[in-house]
């Protein structure tokens, strides 16, 4: 999938989570994999706890963390690309 | 109306009902499930029909909608209602190895809401305190739990319970599945130590934390659905057992010295 900034993104229905220590613990349910979040990471994974549209995260982290617009919008499509393969989140246009 | 025979079984404290209309069916698990067989009131009700049916492909498969989870094989195809607690099957003939089936995924969803969970490991005890030794199949589980014998009571070489009572984990014998040529025990013990099993050519002790460890523990519990609720507490009970319990990646030879290091360093 092709995602844009004008995508929107929330949490996978069936995905299991907790934050330990500032870290996110995400757990994909059909393979019960692990996957940790960084910093940034488990900012965003907060964020989406509600559908939010791509491009409102991306002002979102630019606001909270030291960060051009330019990377941040790189690094969050590049992120939620990430999620998306592992079926960590849902997208839609 | 066909009379149905019914079975009550309990397993670390929570006791569940089978019910079939076939006598081959009870037969078989009152001598299987012997010594779990209990008079208590039950929490959750399986029915178990044996008809001959074709339903599905070689291979389970199990798939959650909503508050139903979904078993189809070749030989079976069953259904459980994850809200209240009950659950029906058919199966193609009355083999054990078709009988044992529902009730194992049942009981694992069951535990669940009672702070329970059942995992693959070999269970040991000795007096009150209970070691867990887990992996997957070809892990080792059967190997320790010869080498222990003598030294450990041994619960269940192959599936075990574990559950939160007062505030407190403990292990507990299951009636299910096992391999080792001994009877499965209806006891229990607090939990000291897990071990995830490792075949090595050396004897090796390394303690673990963090995301290895939960992964470790996590992807050895049987839990059938994907439902979110259920998975989170998995999650939750995973971590409070690793806040609890140490857990050490046990590199092992097929002799019984890492009873040596465990009497020395844990029982």
């Amino acid at each position: 999938m092709n995602i844009s900034l004008d995508h929107r993104v929330v949490r996978g229905k069936k995905t299991a989570s907790r934050i330990i220590d500032g870290e996110a613990i995400v757990v994909t349910p059909e393979n019960r994999m692990l996957h940790s979040l960084n910093k940034v990471g488990t900012r965003i994974w907060e964020i989406i706890k509600e559908e939010k549209r791509i491009r409102d995260i991306v002002d979102l982290i630019c606001q909270e963390f030291e960060v051009s617009k330019d990377k941040a919008r790189e690094d969050v499509l590049e992120f939620i690309q990430k999620l998306d393969q592992r079926q960590m989140v849902d997208i839609r246009p | 109306m066909s009379k149905k025979f019914e079975l009550k079984v309990k397993i670390a404290g929570i006791c569940f009902s089978i019910v079939s209309e076939s006598p081959e069916v009870i037969q078989l698990l009152k001598k299987w499930y012997d010594g779990f067989l209990s008079s208590g009131k039950p929490v959750g009700r399986i029915e178990i029909e044996v008809n001959d049916i074709e339903a599905g492909h070689r291979g389970v498969n199990f798939f959650t909608k909503n508050e139903h989870v979904y078993a189809l094989d070749r030989d079976f195809m069953g259904c459980i209602n994850l809200r209240e607690d009950w659950g029906k099957i058919i199966i193609k003939d009355a083999r054990y190895s078709l009988v044992d089936i529902f009730p194992r995924v049942f009981y694992s969803m069951l535990a669940l809401k009672y702070d329970g969970f059942l995992i693959h490991a070999a269970g040991m005890l000795k007096g009150d305190s209970g070691l867990l030794f887990t992996g997957p199949s070809g892990a080792g589980k059967t190997t320790v739990s010869r080498l222990s014998q003598e030294r450990y009571q041994i619960v269940n070489d192959d599936i075990v319970a574990v559950r939160k009572i007062d505030g407190e984990f403990r292990l507990f014998g299951t009636p299910f599945w096992g391999t080792i040529n001994i009877k499965r025990k209806n006891r229990s013990g607090r939990l000291k130590a897990i071990f995830v099993l490792k075949k090595d050519n050396r004897l090796h002790f390394k303690k673990m934390g963090g995301r290895e460890a939960l992964g470790a523990l996590m992807s050895n519990i049987l839990l059938f659905t994907t439902q979110l609720q259920m998975n989170e507490k998995i999650l939750d009970l995973s971590l409070e057992v690793l806040k609890k319990t140490p857990i050490y990646k046990m590199h092992f030879l097929p002799e019984d010295s890492f009873l040596g290091w465990i009497n020395e360093h844990i029982t």
